[in-house]
């Protein structure tokens, strides 16, 4: 009985991770933001404001290029693929208008790097987060348009 | 960052080089060599990562060169609810040459001082620009034909006023751009226009457009691209003097040819039809195929380095087949 207990909470595990298209918009618990808007979120991912809406600096963070989370962040958000949101990048980098947001290559640093940064922001696959964090917009499926 | 030019100096091949200061948000202002914003490409025209053809469109870009400027501009942003608003004002001069022979044995200098302003309106997927700037020439390329022309003058007064043509010192250069984006990811549409009007003859005032329509579908994206550029003013036509010795009548007559000649081959008169497809096949990497079919009026390939001289200057047709690979690091 215990085991099949088990066994079904790995298999409801497993189907979470599987159908992780939601992804968590994270800033330091130390942050005085409670929540940001999506029209927020892109102007901060698309170089187009470096505070956030109180004016504090934001440090933003991005996951490294080829990954899926990083495809379907970009996806959900602006309905942009990856290959897309490179293009722009390309477009602003060498006038030196704006730097791209810093690449992190695994999700456990992004989370450690924003608990200890009260700056940052980040995004991370929806899930349990450690206390130290805060979570400002919850990007779903039924955001895209 | 730095390009090949006609001369392989630091202060020709440097194309930006500038300090920033960002008093606060949505403020910036930049000293230095500067890109001349009054084009939507102007910022990446050289990264071929970041726009989707094998090059710019030639018409449009090909002439309308204007790299670059040392001087100071001055950046806003606007945030509104849904749309973002920047105006640049910019002010400086610069010093270009362009090649006019294969291997660049000879070069056209156009040194400038003057300014502008720029305004990007982005709103949901479009994207709207304006541009307009007004510039001052400050040099002469000698010409033969200026010195032919000064010195008949005492017998032909007209003379003067054709030599006038060729000078381009204190001319005023007037540039008017309007530019729109739309893209809705699974397609998109760009276009602009330009209206660049001058005093100086010798560098046709002209009417610059292109239009590009494209889809994407998963890694790949497929264009077409038409583009052209048009004089704005009719050909000169040079008035020769009457009841003048007949060698006299007739070496005027040559002379006023040579002029009209010069005048009318400085001209750009063509239009493109181009079909392409971008492959991104891995994260900051594509590749790209692209066709062309220029066709160029007769004394409208000013924009054409030619090797065949003065049979350049019939009307004629091109196909060009390019194949690039772009990345970004």
């Amino acid at each position: 009985m215990i085991k099949l207990r088990l066994t079904v909470l790995i298999a409801i595990a497993l189907l979470s991770q599987l159908a992780g298209a939601d992804i968590l918009l994270i800033v330091n618990a130390k942050n005085s933001l409670n929540q940001l808007e999506k029209k927020q979120v892109v102007d901060l991912y698309m170089g187009r404001v470096s505070v956030f809406p109180n004016q504090q600096p934001a440090q933003i963070f991005d996951m490294r290029e080829g990954s899926a989370l990083r495809e379907n962040f970009y996806k959900l958000l602006t309905g942009k693929s990856e290959a897309q949101i490179d293009a722009y990048w390309a477009t602003l980098l060498f006038a030196g208008k704006m730097s791209p947001p810093k690449q992190i290559s695994r999700e456990q640093d992004v989370i450690d790097i924003i608990k200890n940064n009260p700056a940052g922001i980040a995004y991370v696959r929806k899930q349990n987060l450690p206390p130290g964090l805060k979570v400002v917009l919850e990007i779903t499926d039924s955001h895209v348009q | 960052m730095f390009k090949e030019r006609v001369n392989q100096s630091l202060k020709d091949s440097l194309e930006w080089g500038f300090v920033r200061y960002r008093p606060e948000d949505g403020l910036d202002i930049r000293a230095g060599r500067l890109g001349t914003d009054i084009f939507m490409l102007t910022d990446y025209r050289q990264v071929g990562y970041a726009y989707p053809w094998v090059r710019p469109p030639h018409e449009y870009y090909g002439l309308l060169s204007f790299y670059h400027f040392d001087g100071m501009d001055l950046t806003k942003k606007f945030h509104f609810e849904s749309a973002d608003l920047s105006t640049k004002l910019f002010y400086g001069r610069s010093q270009e040459s362009y090649p006019l022979t294969e291997n660049a044995t000879q070069s056209y200098r156009l040194d400038f001082i003057g300014g502008g302003l720029t305004s990007v309106l982005d709103y949901d997927n479009w994207k709207f620009r304006i541009s307009l700037a007004d510039v001052q020439l400050t040099n002469n390329n000698p010409f033969a034909l200026i010195d032919a022309l000064t010195n008949i003058s005492p017998v032909w007064p007209g003379a003067m006023a054709v030599s006038q043509y060729f000078l381009t010192k204190n001319k005023r250069i007037r540039f008017s751009e309007f530019g729109f984006n739309y893209d809705a990811n699974s397609w998109w549409i760009q276009g602009e226009h330009t209206i660049l009007d001058i005093d100086a003859p010798i560098i046709s005032s002209s009417d610059f457009s292109y239009l590009i329509l494209g889809a994407r579908v998963k890694k790949f994206s497929v264009f077409t691209t038409y583009s052209e550029v048009k004089p704005r003013d009719n050909n000169i036509h040079i008035d020769i003097p009457q009841g003048l010795s007949a060698p006299l009548t007739s070496q005027i007559a040559a002379l006023a040819a040579a002029s009209e000649y010069a005048l009318k081959s400085s001209r750009a008169n063509e239009h493109s039809l181009g079909v392409g497809v971008r492959w991104d096949f891995k994260p900051k990497m594509a590749l790209k195929l692209q066709i062309d079919k220029y066709d160029i009026q007769a004394f409208g390939s000013s924009i054409w380095l030619k090797r065949d001289g003065l049979r350049g200057n019939n009307a004629q047709g091109s196909l060009v087949t390019s194949m690039t690979w772009d990345f970004v690091f």
